[in-house]
């Protein structure tokens, strides 16, 4: 009887748990696992930096060169740092990749895994050496900006009001919230940190509009040896962030209508990849709210397609089969649910997605 | 092509390198579940979205004790169990599933199963904490003895006195009620 019976209750009393209470809990448990990273670094990966860090750091000593090794595992939160006092001073990765400190520079490990590696550049320039491996991806955030790469040589300056980046072999994508270029050899951009007061352009700036939109032109510019001209005029814009708290008002006040047309405003400008992936998968909950089924599947295919190892794929995946169901597109939704299946046998959307793909 | 899926003890050693995707993922797997087992153990919604916050949190702070990563799942519901014990123990009065089953729609359309259920949870009332937590876990979730003693953090004796003992009040309260 008592199993029978709890049998019963398990059924009968699902986790009252949605989409929305996911995505909000998970956002702060992200930010509790960065808070506990930052106070306490995790220790396989801070030992492996570290121990790379101190033996780089003996072999520079041993050569003379002044390595002003300032930190490890500081207890202000640092993973692994190293900066150099004087030029010269370098921090070779353990994939054999290196960063090669100049006039100060400072780096910062914040993620080293076998998909990925992150640096967070403090100050000054730092030059990196980046070993080719496509199954990993290697960036480097300085201020607001992001460097993504696969693999080649590029410097990092940090100024005051502005990061520059430029390349020497390969190819890197550059990227904040307004602006994103890939840069070829001999290129360089000069971005303007968000954290900065006011708009700053170089000396010397010259801007390539044909590698920048209309939008971006206003805060950034692509340099290049000839020929100069001026820098364009700073425009008036709406930041990504703004957009996004339009989108969270109009959403919590109902009107979805304003909601998707802010969506669709910020779909047109030139955004990161994860935020594009964001924001296509908000906008699909909001034409799902509009009983706009078809947009919303198609914003879906979208997230998907863009992002398909990205911690929104799973979801996206699964509401793009409910949102081609109820367009009426049945071909359509079971295709989905099978790639569903398929791609995540164990998935939390299985029961929901049996009726598509048995 | 079949993709298959990561399996949990290659997420656990990247979370564990820092990897944030791969944590995600093994939340995405769990959350649900997680969030199942805390509001039956609890009987009410309003402290579930808590209790999953909690349990994840301390599961990323912890995972580098986490000694067989393949067994992620279990654990998980260790701490859930730990969570859920302690929010339970610090109420005076407890707040089963009664009111919710007034207000929430459960699965069960049939009247007479509703109200079977209904008693079953004002039974589980005159349970001690820790007698309800086991006999939930082994009745409800369907684990089993040995894992309910793990989650538990007791030996496998202490677990199946705890749900013999639930049992019994279960069975009293009910024939009491004329609900069976």
């Amino acid at each position: 009887m008592n199993t029978e019976l709890g049998e019963q209750a398990r059924v009968a009393f699902e986790a009252p748990w949605s989409d929305e209470a996911e995505q909000r809990v998970l956002a702060k448990v992200l930010d509790a696992r960065k808070s506990v990273r930052a106070a306490k670094p995790s220790a396989p990966s801070a030992a492996r930096w570290r121990a790379a860090a101190v033996s780089v750091a003996a072999v520079a000593l041993m050569g003379v060169a002044a390595l002003g090794l300032r930190s490890f595992a500081r207890p202000s939160g640092t993973v692994a740092a190293i900066g150099a006092a004087s030029a010269g001073a370098r921090l070779a990765l353990p994939d054999g990749s290196e960063a090669r400190m100049s006039q100060d520079g400072q780096v910062q490990l914040e993620l080293a895994s076998a998909q990925r590696v992150l640096l967070r550049q403090q100050r000054g320039s730092v030059t990196y050496r980046v070993r080719r491996n496509p199954a990993r991806s290697f960036e480097v955030m300085a201020g607001s900006v992001r460097v993504l790469v696969r693999g080649t040589t590029f410097e990092v300056s940090m100024r005051s009001g502005s990061v520059e980046v430029s390349v020497t072999e390969g190819r890197v994508l550059v990227e904040d919230d307004r602006t994103r270029v890939e840069l070829a050899p001999g290129e360089h951009v000069s971005l303007r940190r968000a954290d900065a007061d006011a708009l700053v352009v170089p000396d010397g700036a010259v801007s390539d509009a044909s590698a920048l939109t209309a939008e971006n032109a206003a805060d950034s510019s692509v340099l290049a040896p000839e020929p100069r001209r001026a820098a364009p005029a700073p425009q008036a814009l709406e930041s990504v962030a703004t957009l996004l708290d339009r989108v969270d008002a109009a959403r919590s006040s109902g009107d979805h209508d304003g909601a998707a047309a802010v969506l669709r405003r910020l779909l047109a400008r030139d955004l990161s990849p994860s935020q594009r992936v964001s924001a296509s998968f908000t906008l699909a909950r909001v034409e799902r709210a509009r009983g706009q089924h078809r947009a919303a599947a198609e914003a879906l295919a979208e997230c998907v397609a863009r992002s398909p190892d990205g911690p929104l794929a799973e979801d996206a995946m699964a509401e793009q089969a409910l949102a081609w169901e109820r367009v009426g597109d049945r071909a359509r939704a079971e295709r989905a649910a099978r790639q569903y299946v398929a791609r995540w046998p164990g998935g939390a959307h299985l029961a929901r997605l049996r009726h598509l793909a048995p | 092509m079949t993709v298959l899926a990561i399996d949990d003890a290659s997420l656990v050693e990247q979370a564990r390198a820092g990897d944030d995707r791969a944590f995600v993922a093994l939340f995405k797997r769990y959350a649900r579940y997680v969030a199942g087992i805390a509001y039956r153990l609890m009987g009410e919604r309003d402290e579930v979205e808590d209790v999953v916050q909690e349990t994840f949190t301390d599961a990323s702070m912890n995972l580098g004790q986490l000694r067989d990563p393949a067994g992620f799942k279990s654990w998980l519901v260790t701490i859930c169990v730990r969570r859920v014990h302690k929010r339970l123990a610090r109420r005076r009065r407890w707040r089963w599933f009664v009111a919710e089953a007034v207000h929430y729609e459960p699965t069960a359309s049939d009247p007479e199963q509703r109200a079977q259920l209904v008693a079953l949870y004002q039974a589980l009332e005159s349970v001690a904490v820790d007698e309800r937590v086991a006999w939930v876990l082994h009745h409800v979730e369907g684990e089993t003895l040995p894992v309910v003693a793990e989650q538990c953090g007791v030996s496998l004796a202490t677990v199946k006195r705890r749900i013999a003992r639930a049992e019994e009040k279960i069975e009293r309260r009910l024939h009491e009620h004329g609900a069976r």
